[in-house]
């Protein structure tokens, strides 16, 4: 990649990035390996984990171009407080006691929240690429915004689906 | 008479293209019925596969013994296959269920009707009052009739008002019904069957025609040996009939129907084998799916799918040259990975083309069941009542006003509840009560263990309507004896539209009663009214149902208003909305007419209204893309195969009809696991030699059959449970149905079960003394002799 000169402002907010979509892609591993019994959430949560990784990925040598390195910006791992540690019988206990279902809207919150902070960080990083005009950057920025949202979508149904049931049944 | 068993579709009739399909009227009576003996004929069609042949029930002495083709039908012109020609014999059958059973003391034990109702109408109100609405379930069939789905599925949402409600279609259609709306708008077949005889090339992906629906592969089979023969392809692991006929046969890895399907797209735009025009003015997404495939190399897909890039380039050779392009595709799509992202890309095919609403140019997205159209179209389903929209609320006030029902009591919050999403509700205890209607989970869902300790649950209670003890049913707490077709009267609509009438031609054994009758019966048990405090079911009749069911029709797209019971005696069955839909490439999809608002591939994420009108479809089909990902499970060190299941000819769904039935019985008596020359050698197994197929979810025993079948890839029919066994519920250590091993996971968007991968691992137990008694002249044919 030539062309466009080192912004290390633009390769910090790419590392946090890099850092959210990690922490991002732990949260869909361990979301999955949560919920085993709820299927569809077992098998889609390890599937996103390596979109979101895959998204990391591709963003190294963005990142390089602009001097920064990962280890300096990943000190943050925010998304883990919101998940609690695994509970792994949790999701097959008998109605009555603590429900599995309000488990998993409890950690499908959480991953709302954890899924929010990276599409905010690819915002950011979406507007200094146009105002970098880094046509190679823009293109993962397009793509990945679109992942993201549909992510969004799917936890934000899921919600809608889970939540009377688990509040009302 | 010719044993049919062994003849299985057939003399042939060939004809040329755009001429008429010859009449063979197929017929038969039981042993020592002569024609003049026989009292009646009773107009009716078959229930044993998805095609709806028009058939006559004989009756003689109040019994049915035999049936004939009805000539002047559209679907089979007089044909009838196997399944049709003995299959009413079950309802001869001495186990029939005649009266209602209650479990007393852990066991199950005659009642009266009135005390088995009353135990079901006092369970539900307890968990009505307790839980509310979100306790209760009910998981119907693909066999039932229009009146009941629409009757059941007005009590469910209007009446009980709970989410809770999918039929056994969730396995056998629910792709065909998602891929159609994604595409198109709505569901509803966009051709008719005329298009076979005008065709000039057919694409089937996992499609074993030949097998699912005899007398369709009979009318392909006469244009394929007349003058004019289409070309074919033919997607499919297994060496199906239809594969033997094709001119290209890609027999790939189960699993990667998208990756091949992108690589033809990727070949028809690379060649320029698509109409520009066309796609500019009806479609839109182009530019995406084209980003998408060019992802797709062939020879990406031809290491992906495990065939070769000539053969793959070929195929989309024929495709992209074809004039009149018919595809086609059944359950090797559907209840594979990816499934209705897969399903999406058949309909692309066709709209790449400008291959739709033109004679000889359709899609199939085929069914399975043959009224799994009318589960969809009433919405005993996950769809609305009439194809209408559950995010949409004018929809649901329409609805909610010709119910005579506060809107708010129609669950509109979220998408209807699926069938596994209602089993795991029952399984982590949410759903108390769950009433199960002619159909047969305890076999026919993924893992069954996990299936039967739901269904074991003290704490769940479940009544079952069926004609038989099912293993299912062996599970209930209240068992109450169903009318089966030719015992009331109802109509049911085909994959191409068409409607035809069953008439009753029988009592029903004993106090059997029809399904209409016991769901009227439940509704006024439970007091369920309008908002007027009258009775919310206002019909007592079949006709009844039927014409507030057309009302409810009106000025949705499978309007029903012009189809009467009148107009359906006497002559061929009657397709809604004429022979072809988007006859002006004009399709269902203005924002405030369409069924949905379409849904990310990937995620099932389910789009918005605002999403919707800003893509502004306005009437143009939607090209849907997808990349392909790899499948959930695949196979390891430690399981090497892939599994997949399905259908043979002769059985249908759990046997409980086609295993009673001698004929049908004997040609596939018991069941049979098929694998590779080569895999065979590798294992050391003989043909006939007993073996042991273990996956993560457990085991089943079976003998072996070495067949032309992918090396790599084994295949179980899924037929075979446990009710002539003696356990009679579950396998009681000898375990042999092939959904002991199959994956809980399903569809992201459909939310079809996946049945057709998974990884297992088979071992010889001991040494056959004879070969493997499964069918010898289809998918299942012996290596070497086909």
């Amino acid at each position: 990649v030539t062309g466009v000169a080192p912004r290390p402002k633009l390769g910090a907010a790419i590392g946090k990035l890099q850092g959210s979509l990690t922490a991002l892609a732990d949260a869909y591993r361990m979301l999955g390996e949560r919920h085993i019994a709820d299927a569809d959430v077992h098998h889609l949560a390890l599937a996103l984990a390596k979109q979101c990784e895959g998204q990391a990925e591709v963003l190294a040598p963005h990142r390089d171009r602009h001097g920064r390195k990962l280890d300096e910006s990943v000190g943050e791992t925010p998304r883990e407080s919101l998940l609690e540690p695994p509970q792994w019988k949790a999701s097959r206990l008998p109605a009555g006691r603590s429900s599995p279902g309000a488990l998993l809207l409890h950690d499908l919150r959480g991953l709302h929240l954890a899924i929010e902070e990276a599409a905010m960080l690819w915002l950011i990083v979406g507007q200094a690429a146009q105002a970098t005009r880094d046509r190679e950057l823009l293109v993962l920025v397009e793509r990945s915004r679109k992942e993201i949202t549909h992510q969004l979508m799917w936890v934000t149904g899921r919600i809608k689906e889970t939540s009377p049931q688990v509040l009302i049944a | 008479v010719p044993d049919r068993t062994a003849d299985i579709w057939g003399g042939r009739t060939p004809f040329a293209a755009g001429g008429v399909w010859p009449i063979r009227v197929d017929q038969m009576l039981a042993d020592g019925v002569r024609e003049e003996d026989v009292e009646r004929w009773v107009q009716s069609a078959c229930v044993l596969c998805s095609n709806g042949c028009g058939l006559d029930i004989a009756v003689a002495d109040g019994r049915i013994v035999g049936v004939r083709g009805r000539e002047v039908d559209r679907i089979n012109k007089g044909r009838l296959g196997p399944k049709g020609l003995y299959g009413w014999q079950a309802n001869n059958a001495p186990d029939r269920l005649t009266r209602p059973l209650v479990r007393r003391d852990g066991e199950l034990q005659p009642a009266t009707w009135d005390e088995a109702m009353t135990r079901v109408a006092e369970r539900s109100r307890e968990v009505l009052d307790g839980t509310g609405p979100l306790g209760m379930a009910f998981y119907s069939s693909g066999q039932l009739f229009l009146e009941d789905y629409y009757t059941l599925a007005v009590v469910a949402r209007a009446g009980i008002g709970t989410p809770h409600l999918d039929g056994n279609t969730r396995l056998c259609t629910a792709t065909s019904d998602a891929a159609l709306k994604e595409s198109f708008g709505t569901d509803g077949a966009p051709g008719s069957y005329e298009d076979f005889d005008l065709c000039d090339t057919l694409f089937m992906v996992g499609h074993n025609v030949a097998e699912t629906q005899t007398m369709l592969w009979a009318r392909i089979l006469d244009r394929l040996h007349g003058r004019d023969r289409p070309r074919l392809v033919v997607v499919d692991p297994r060496p199906t009939p239809s594969a033997g006929e094709a001119d290209v046969h890609l027999p790939i890895r189960n699993g990667t129907n998208l990756m091949l399907l992108n690589a033809i797209q990727h070949e028809l735009i690379e060649n320029g084998w698509v109409d520009e025009t066309w796609i500019r003015e009806h479609t839109i997404g182009f530019e995406e799916l084209r980003e998408v495939v060019a992802a797709h190399a062939p020879e990406r897909a031809a290491e992906v799918c495990g065939v070769s890039v000539r053969d793959i380039r070929e195929a989309a050779r024929i495709v992209g040259t074809a004039q009149r392009l018919v595809s086609t595709c059944l359950q090797g799509v559907y209840q594979s990975h990816q499934a209705t992202a897969s399903a999406c890309q058949v309909n692309n095919l066709n709209l790449l083309r400008g291959m739709i609403g033109k004679p000889g140019c359709t899609v199939f997205q085929c069914n399975g069941q043959p009224t799994a159209q009318n589960t969809r179209e009433t919405g005993a389903n996950g769809d609305l009542s009439g194809m209408r929209n559950w995010q949409n609320l004018d929809h649901v006030r329409e609805l909610a006003a010709h119910w005579n029902v506060d809107p708010l009591q129609i669950p509109s919050w979220a998408p209807p509840t699926h069938a596994m999403q209602i089993f795991r509700l029952c399984e982590e205890g949410s759903i108390s009560f769950l009433w199960i209607m002619g159909t047969n989970p305890a076999v026919s869902l993924p893992d069954l263990g996990r299936i039967r300790s739901i269904l074991r649950q003290e704490r769940l209670f479940v009544v079952v309507s069926d004609a038989f003890l099912s293993e299912t049913a062996a599970l209930a707490d209240v068992v109450l004896p169903a009318a089966l077709w030719g015992e009331k009267t109802g109509t049911f609509t085909n994959q191409d539209r068409t409607v035809h009438l069953s008439e009753q031609a029988v009592d029903p054994p004993g106090e059997a009663r029809p399904d209409l009758e016991i769901l009227i019966d439940y509704a006024e048990r439970l007091g369920l009214v309008d908002r007027d405090g009258a009775p919310l079911v206002k019909w007592r009749t079949p006709e009844e149902a039927f014409d507030h069911f057309r009302a409810t029709t009106r000025g949705r797209p499978c309007d029903y208003a012009p189809i009467t019971y009148e107009r359906l005696r006497g002559g061929s069955g009657i397709q809604w909305g004429g022979d072809r839909l988007y006859t002006d490439g004009r399709f269902n999809t203005d924002t405030d007419y369409c069924e949905e608002w379409g849904h990310d591939l990937l995620t099932g994420a389910a789009f918005e209204r605002k999403h919707y009108t800003e893509l502004n479809p306005a009437g143009r089909a939607i090209l849907k893309a997808a990349h392909y990902t790899p499948p959930p499970e695949e196979p390891s060190e430690h399981y090497p195969l892939l599994l997949t299941t399905g259908r043979t000819v002769y059985h249908w769904h759990t046997r409980t009809k086609t295993g009673r039935v001698d004929e049908l019985s004997r040609a596939a008596p018991e069941p049979w696991l098929e694998l590779s020359p080569a895999d065979a050698e590798l294992i050391g197994v003989d043909e006939g030699d007993r073996v042991r197929i273990e996956s993560a979810r457990g085991a089943a025993e079976m003998r072996a059959r070495i067949s032309n079948i992918r090396p790599g890839v084994v295949f179980l029919p899924f037929h075979y449970g446990y009710w002539d066994t003696t356990d009679g519920a579950g396998p009681d250590g000898e375990p042999h149905a092939a959904n002991e091993l199959t994956i809980t996971a399903w569809d992201p968007v459909s939310k079809q079960p996946l049945f057709k991968t998974g990884a297992v691992r088979v071992e010889r137990v001991a040494a056959g003394e004879r070969p493997a008694a499964a069918p010898t002249q289809t998918a299942s044919a012996p290596a070497g002799t086909r």
